[in-house]
């Protein structure tokens, strides 16, 4: 049996690699998570307000869950100058975050050390790549001092606190939020024209995955009002569920070649990765495959031409995914600017002090990499003693497995070597 | 690759990505540092793996995130160190073992933590690196040259140490930027253009209370209150209103981030350059301005305090708690 491993996958937020066991008749492929995080471990015995500071490890959107989960779990609303704030630092998340997977697409092309200010003088170098390289880290830059703004820190927040914010903006914070809104959403709508106009044309850096098809698999989003959607892959309709029941609806499946587990539906039950029946996946392309309007006009616009380019939802394509990322990076600078005042982010209570405690409690929100969802059990006095934590990494475990396999498969019968498939994959992975 | 550029690595093992993304988060930095450095090996960015490792007969700066979680990176860890001049634990995974040593408080070792392979396989699945009994920072590993602290480490500490580092002498203008944001010892190094002392922290000397904003009155500890709970929104000193706030016994040079929100400290630089063990420090500090004489009420405050292990070393339990076998 001939074995090869690709390793390491590029831009994956766990370290990951791939091994291929193959033989005349048999091919297996593995996508293989290989470090553990241990956030349940990390996470039992601590006080349960530490958990906003803690579980950022994950994905800082997480911070945002887990004080959700606090407001439930003090019976603690917080008042309309909190909510307004998170939702700007949860927009400025996805902002960034989605800004990354451009940023590491564009490095699959073009060197990301190459100095702009004296590449000039290099013919050699493409002069379009290197100005978006460079547009996109400042476009960076800039998102990442709202969240330094709205969170004290970028990715590790810690202003969302049990019935609300830690802190006041200060007076300078409202004029340089609103610069940086100022410059964010025309470059979101510049970007989005590019992903359409070169990276999707002929002979962009999308155009070899135009044909091809990603695993059909079931999307998982959060809608409005706390309500769980499952999209079918095949667009044959949708199912609902309350948020609260995510605990009841999604098991885990530990497989012993991996450190990270699968996330399934539990009445299907676990049919291993052959069966497609109880699996899903998370994230933008999830929400794009909803169907649901865009919350914001320019990026609903943008939906509309995207639709054009990449099919009408449920899509299962990579470039669709990437279109996802496109329009959800106009949504967000446009919910980001459309809250950036000081009549949004001002009031006169912080947060709303607790009073009384739970037992348990729970939260669920939709993240830049996809839906979150935190359940605790906490003793009398406040420290954890059990966490249930539903993520993008363990919800699209599954999806990066088959779509490996697939990559792979049909690499190998292209008889492409080792560094080309390791490249093709670690570009299909990006945007989930 | 130019022979005259410095060769650098940056390698992360178990942790968030946060330290990458710090040094990718410097902005227009990074590019500009491709005028000095040739970034040679980072799996996370540019996807290098054993075989560009191998290629390679030396490595100048190697900056090492994240914690020592397998086997796989306990190996990597020697690797990168027989390979590189000088080797930066970067982050406070790196530095103290960070929040991923926190498991080390769970009874039994590591290993626990995911099911066995079972010994009956034939070999059809592939194998995983081995967890090892307990998590470690990267000094428990192999030796270390510079620590970087913090979670993530903060930008303008990181690109000091980064031109310090792998710039050189080649960049006055750069080298005075760095001196001015590091501690004297390692300024003046830098400045003289000679490496810094080994082990030299990228950080203040003092602790955080040194540069926290925070009006500090009268040390005298009446109650202990959780972050959930009502103190004032003002700019008073957190400890001071019964936050377990861990400033006292941090390393200075995040400029006091958190409690600059109305966060109480949690100490990832790590503890102070006077402090022996940041929880024996904090017990002391707490202890020593207890606002009463009645045993009673002592004791009473006292039962309010949680998870002091968990809080006092959240980030530096594998490295700095003097009561735990570091080995």
């Amino acid at each position: 049996m001939q074995t090869i491993t690709l390793e390491p996958l590029r831009w994956q937020e766990d370290p990951s690699r791939i091994t291929v066991h193959a033989n005349d008749s048999h091919l297996a492929v593995y996508y293989q998570v290989t470090s553990l995080k241990s956030v349940e471990a990390i996470c039992c015995g601590r006080p349960v307000e530490e958990l906003p500071r803690i579980l950022p490890i994950l994905a800082p959107a997480h911070h945002l869950t887990a004080a959700i989960a606090l407001d439930r779990l003090f019976q603690a609303d917080p008042p309309d100058l909190a909510r307004n704030m998170r939702t700007a630092l949860l927009q400025a998340q996805y902002f960034s975050a989605h800004l990354r997977k451009f940023f590491f697409l564009m490095t699959s092309i073009q060197d990301p050390f190459v100095d702009f200010r004296v590449s000039g003088r290099n013919i050699h170098q493409p002069k379009t790549a290197i100005r978006l390289v460079e547009k996109i880290m400042h476009h960076a830059a800039l998102s990442q001092e709202a969240e330094d703004i709205l969170g004290g820190r970028h990715d590790h927040p810690l202003t969302a606190v049990a019935g609300g914010v830690s802190r006041y903006l200060k007076e300078g914070h409202y004029q340089r939020l609103a610069d940086i809104c100022y410059a964010l959403l025309p470059f979101a709508c510049e970007l989005a024209a590019l992903t359409r106009t070169e990276f999707l044309a002929e002979g962009g850096i999308l155009s070899q995955w135009t044909d091809l098809e990603i695993p059909a698999l079931s999307g998982l989003h959060i809608d409005a009002g706390d309500k769980v959607t499952l999209t079918h892959p095949d667009g044959s309709g949708t199912q609902q569920f309350n948020a609260d029941q995510l605990g009841d609806i999604i098991a885990f499946q530990q497989e012993e070649w991996t450190y990270q587990p699968f996330a399934y539906l539990k009445d299907k039950g676990w049919q291993g990765l052959e069966k497609s029946d109880g699996l899903f996946f998370v994230g933008p392309l999830a929400r794009f495959n909803a169907g649901q309007a865009a919350a914001t006009a320019l990026a609903e616009e943008e939906r509309q031409r995207m639709m054009e380019i990449v099919g009408t939802p449920p899509v299962n394509k990579i470039t669709a995914a990437f279109g996802a990322l496109a329009v959800e990076l106009i949504q967000a600078a446009e919910t980001l600017q459309s809250l950036s005042s000081p009549e949004k982010l001002s009031g006169p209570a912080l947060r709303t002090i607790p009073k009384t405690k739970a037992g348990s409690t729970w939260a669920a929100l939709e993240t830049p990499q996809g839906l979150t969802w935190h359940q605790y059990h906490v003793t009398d006095d406040g420290i954890v003693q059990a966490t249930t934590i539903i993520d993008a990494h363990a919800a699209n475990n599954a999806l990066k497995c088959l779509l490996a396999k697939q990559l792979v498969s049909a690499a190998l019968e292209r008889k492409e070597n080792p560094g080309a498939i390791k490249d093709e994959v670690a570009v299909a992975m990006l945007p989930f | 690759m130019n022979p005259k550029k410095k060769k650098i690595a940056i390698f992360t093992a178990s942790g968030c990505r946060g330290c990458e993304h710090a040094i990718l988060n410097i902005h227009h930095q990074v590019q500009s540092l491709s005028r000095w450095v040739d970034i040679v090996f980072w799996p996370y960015l540019l996807g290098s793996g054993q075989t560009e490792l191998d290629a390679l007969n030396s490595i100048d700066v190697c900056f090492f995130a994240g914690a020592v979680v397998t086997t796989d990176e306990r190996r990597m860890a020697e690797r990168l160190r027989s390979k590189s001049e000088v080797m930066v634990a970067c982050g406070a995974c790196a530095a103290f073992g960070g929040m991923p040593s926190l498991v080390n408080l769970k009874k039994g070792d590591c290993q626990g933590l995911h099911p066995a392979p079972d010994p009956t396989d034939t070999g059809k699945n592939p194998m995983l690196p081995k967890m090892e009994k307990r998590v470690s920072a990267l000094e428990q590993v192999v030796v270390v040259d510079y620590l970087i602290p913090g979670c993530q480490p903060t930008q303008s500490l990181l690109w000091a140490a980064l031109q310090a580092l792998a710039c050189g002498p080649r960049s006055q203008s750069k080298l005075s930027f760095a001196s001015s944001r590091l501690p004297a010892s390692v300024a003046q190094a830098v400045t003289a253009g000679i490496a810094p002392p080994k082990g030299a922290c990228f950080a203040g000397d003092k602790a955080v209370c040194a540069s926290c904003s925070r009006v500090k009155e009268e040390k005298k500890f009446k109650t202990a209150i959780r972050t959930y709970e009502k103190y004032e929104e003002s700019g008073r000193c957190l400890l001071e209103q019964g936050l377990v706030c861990l400033g006292i016994s941090t390393r200075e040079g995040c400029g006091g981030l958190c409690t600059g929100v109305g966060q109480p400290c949690r100490g990832c630089f790590g503890k102070a350059e006077a402090v022996y063990d940041p929880g024996a420090k904090m017990v002391s500090a707490i202890s020593s301005t207890f606002a009463s004489d009645n045993k009673t009420e002592i004791e009473q405050m006292a039962a309010k305090f949680v998870d002091l292990s968990g809080t006092f070393y959240r980030y530096t339990l594998a490295t700095q708690c003097a009561l735990l076998d570091k080995e």
